[in-house]
């Protein structure tokens, strides 16, 4: 079987990895158009870690390591064109211009997504990065050696997190979030009063009222204008929104008109022997049980793996996500999954919100630490819609666990009364996670 | 309405503060043989290694705050018999002898546990102690000031956690077990093994697949304690922790017991007389990964059985989830959890099963610092339903325990959780938590197609 891969990203060498763990015999041929690979393996999420010495990397994601298991990459090559019915590609070298075409069996799309600039004056100086994944905001970090001031222009986990990045680095670091509380789209009020503290007391500058209306290149560096003042830096990050670049495929397969290639829970295109996975494609987000555009590469992973096994015949379903996210600003752990408050009244739902401190063990033990933590749910199921946590001690696991609580759509009285463990050194008779759905329970009226 | 409660560690006084909390002006009557409350004995282990300076710090409730609530709290109170016709309880003051009776609109029965005695000889050794209770505590750590070498009796969890305390504090510790492995309810061989070494290297003696026959006084003070293999091992003291019994005298014979002497309930923690519930260690409990009823007596239980009680005597509105019996050890640094099935245990039970262990860092290999986990998952096959996972790293991965009970509770395949959205971040885990990367190890191993 002859599989052809479009992308050679993240998600596509992940597909080609697992085509070629579990059958070797497969033809594996990735197509892109850049010239080399730029490097992408699990490590792109490492900028936040400055901690991390010699980046020791999973070696099965490499270009070279495919090619060891028998891919075959051609880098600089652009696919000109898609004919589903003779399942052809039509490739053009972009050195030499010579053009083929090639057979495929099964055709996956892993094109990265485009990075969409928001609208304002001077994005697009020198001194201007724009940031849309981490692969971004890894190299913002590198190309920020010589920049003392920089100014973080988002309100995403991922800027939240480049600030951190920065801020270990010992630059001059200014924060804006153009109008709203920090992290607002994935915390509530008092998580973000939180980070507030933190950031203040790491010496980062955060401007939260003001909204940033220009940028403007001096030569040396950037004048971020605002509606309140302006302030100078060296360079500014601003997070951008993401695009699929999808444009050769269309009338090949179905998309929206923004160009999201639709797929179905095989992950599968119109066309049954084409599938989208990454950038080019949608993600089930299983609070509000819709199809979004919002590429990650936790799903894009997931989505390779399973892609992966359904052109050999399997028959894997996506079991959609909960757009979990968590950061570490300055050694306080902060995650987030599924719907906030807010969006889960805008997403319709007549919702409902808890939000307790707890020690995670009892305090007879030499330590314990405090865990913020927040529960939002649906009133009319009681089903957990999403879940907020915030500590310095590692509650990454327990999100994990709200996680699957809320793919098995589980209620807040599941939550409360479900089995843990109890030994004094983890936590208390009821686990916090417990304590977190109880007290759902009581404002729900449930004895 | 007027609820009496009989036995008050964790399932009576759970029911208690339900009750008071969501109905103030209830009539609440507690009766305990002891004189406290909501003694965690799961901390003594933790106290008899000096981690710990106070027992007293390991009560989450008192006499004295029950009564605030509105209860009447009778300590040192025993109640000699149950009469469910006449709905009236006979009852002794222990310290005065003093005999009263008392009625009940509903009672809740959660007269615990007690350690299993062996029926051996020499039990009457002064040397001889158990380990359940807060005096139990303090006597063991008293005693063991003056011993220096210790014989432990049992290799369940308790007496795995006394061997660690023990060796922290430099003792000569030897452990008598009749399995092949230390912790066999719980753990793989395997697992027994990796903390069986650590404990060796502290010296300790585990001395398995023998029977403790009898006790005898060696003349000097101490102890001797004799094996069916003909062995015997000096100490200055024993302590005595095989198991528990159900201490279900009380009602036996005036409503429903299994052949254990476990009290039989229904799903809302009610027996088999509508107007007596109970809970905790005298009841046994819903197990999920079989469906059927077992004795589990563990303080997880007993506060869910509790809070559940307290509920339902006012109507039966909230039903018990039933349990995977996630438990979990902290030893030398390491990290042992488990819940549900092992594979062992779930062949025992007549089910067709099979399981998978593995080894992988829990996060990168590119971080400061990372941590193997040392993880295995037990499926059934053909349904590919979850049964059961064992954790143990020095990385602290209880938590993982709590995801496989969910897991387990949904009846949820391994197809589920190999590809189950979990957190991604690289100061956590890999773009797969490592309980994905099990899940999908045995998806391979069930589709027959191991790879590598």
């Amino acid at each position: 079987m002859r599989v052809i891969i479009i992308g050679c990203t993240f998600a596509g060498m992940t597909a080609a990895s697992q085509i070629l763990r579990s059958h070797p015999e497969t033809e594996v041929t990735i197509y892109d158009r850049n010239a080399v690979v730029p490097s992408i393996t699990y490590d792109i999420n490492d900028y936040d870690d400055q901690d991390a010495e010699q980046p020791r990397l999973r070696t099965e994601l490499s270009p070279d390591q495919l090619s060891l298991k028998g891919a075959d990459i051609k880098m600089g090559s652009l696919v000109m064109k898609v004919d589903p019915a003779q399942k052809m590609i039509k490739v053009m070298g972009m050195l030499d211009d010579a053009t083929s075409e090639e057979h495929y069996d099964k055709l996956i799309i892993a094109t990265d997504s485009r990075s969409e600039a928001p609208a304002l004056k001077g994005v697009d100086s020198s001194n201007v990065t724009l940031i849309k994944d981490q692969q971004d905001a890894k190299a913002a970090l590198l190309l920020s050696v010589i920049d003392q001031q920089i100014a973080v222009i988002g309100n995403d986990p991922l800027s939240l997190g480049l600030v951190d990045a920065y801020r270990q680095k010992g630059k001059e670091v200014t924060l804006f979030t153009n109008g709203e509380p920090i992290l607002h789209h994935n915390f509530e009020e008092e998580y973000s009063r939180r980070a507030l503290e933190i950031l203040t007391t790491a010496n980062i500058k955060v401007v939260t009222d003001e909204h940033v209306t220009e940028l403007d290149d001096n030569g040396i560096g950037i004048t971020v204008a605002t509606d309140g003042g302006s302030y100078s830096v060296s360079r500014a990050i601003v997070a951008a929104g993401q695009k699929p670049d999808t444009s050769i495929f269309e009338g090949v397969v179905e998309m929206d008109e923004n160009g999201v290639i639709a797929v179905n829970e095989f992950i599968q295109t119109s066309d049954p022997d084409i599938y989208a996975i990454g950038g080019s494609t949608t993600i089930h987000y299983n609070p509000t049980g819709k199809d979004i555009y919002k590429p990650q590469p936790t799903e894009a992973v997931r989505q390779a793996v399973i892609v992966a096994q359904n052109i050999n015949g399997g028959q894997v379903k996506d079991s959609g996500t909960q757009l979990s996210m968590s950061l570490n600003l300055d050694g306080t752990y902060m995650a987030s999954l599924g719907l906030t408050y807010e969006k889960a009244k805008a997403a319709g739902f007549d919702a409902d919100t808890v939000t307790i401190e707890d020690n995670y063990r009892p305090e007879f033990m030499p330590t314990t630490t405090p865990v913020l933590m927040t529960l939002i749910w649906d009133k009319d199921t009681q089903r957990i819609l999403g879940a907020q946590m915030m500590s310095k001690h590692d509650i990454s696991e327990t999100l994990s666990l709200i996680s699957l609580c809320i793919q098995n759509q589980n209620t807040i009285e599941f939550l409360g009364m479900y089995d843990t463990m109890f030994q004094p050194n983890f936590d208390r008779p009821f686990n916090y996670v417990n304590i977190l759905g109880q007290a759902a329970m009581a404002k729900a009226g449930i004895e | 309405m007027k609820v009496v409660i009989v036995g008050c560690t964790h399932a009576g006084t759970i029911a208690a503060t339900q009750i008071l909390n969501a109905h103030p002006d209830a009539e609440v009557v507690i009766y305990e043989r002891n004189d406290n409350v909501s003694f965690l004995s799961c901390g003594i282990a933790v106290y008899l290694s000096g981690e710990i300076g106070d027992p007293d710090a390991m009560f989450y409730s008192s006499p004295k705050q029950l009564e605030e609530m509105g209860a009447t709290v009778k300590v040192k109170h025993n109640v000699l018999s149950v009469d469910p016709d006449t709905k009236t309880l006979e009852v002794e003051n222990q310290e005065t002898g003093e005999l009263t009776a008392d009625f009940y609109d509903k009672l809740i029965i959660t007269t615990g546990s007690w350690p299993v005695i062996p029926p051996v000889s020499g039990l009457e050794n002064k040397n001889l102690y158990l380990c359940k209770t807060y005096y139990h505590a303090k006597k063991l750590f008293n005693v063991a000031k003056d011993s220096k070498k210790i014989v432990v009796v049992g290799g369940g969890y308790i007496g795995v956690e006394l061997v660690e305390a023990y060796l922290r504090q430099g003792r000569e510790v030897t452990l008598i077990d009749s399995s092949d492995q230390m912790l066999i309810k719980y753990f793989d061989k395997q697992y027994a093994d990796r903390i069986g070494r650590i404990f060796k290297d502290h010296n300790a003696h585990l001395e398995l697949q023998q029977r403790v026959t009898g006790f005898e006084d060696d003349g000097n003070g101490g102890v001797k304690v004799l094996t069916n293999k003909g062995k015997v091992y000096d100490a200055d003291m024993a302590v005595l922790c095989v198991g528990f019994r159900p201490n279900s005298d009380l009602v036996r014979g005036k409503i429903d017991l299994h052949p254990d002497g476990t009290i039989k309930t229904n799903a809302y923690t009610q027996t088999s007389n509508p107007d007596i519930y109970a809970g905790g260690d005298v009841t046994s409990v819903h197990f999920n990964p079989t469906n059927t009823d077992r004795y589990v007596p563990l303080a997880t239980n007993a506060v869910r059985q509790g809070t559940i009680a307290g509920v339902n005597v006012f109507g039966n509105t909230m039903k018990y989830m039933g349990t995977q019996s996630t438990t979990g050890l902290h030893l030398f640094g390491n990290t042992m959890v488990c819940t549900g099935l092992t594979l062992r245990r779930a062949k025992e039970m007549g089910i067709d099963a099979d399981s998978v262990t593995i080894e992988d860092n829990y996060r990168p290999e590119f971080m400061p610092t990372t941590t193997p986990v040392f993880m295995t998952l037990v499926w059934e096959k053909g349904t590919r339903r979850i049964l059961g996972a064992q954790f143990m790293s020095k990385h602290d991965v209880s938590q993982s325990a709590n995801l496989v009970s969910v897991c387990i509770q949904n009846r949820n395949s391994i197809d589920f959780l190999a590809y189950v959205d979990t957190l991604f971040q690289p100061n956590f885990d890999r773009p797969f938590n490592y309980v994905n990367l099990l899940a999908q190890a045995a998806v391979a191993k069930e589709d027959k197609k191991v790879s590598k």
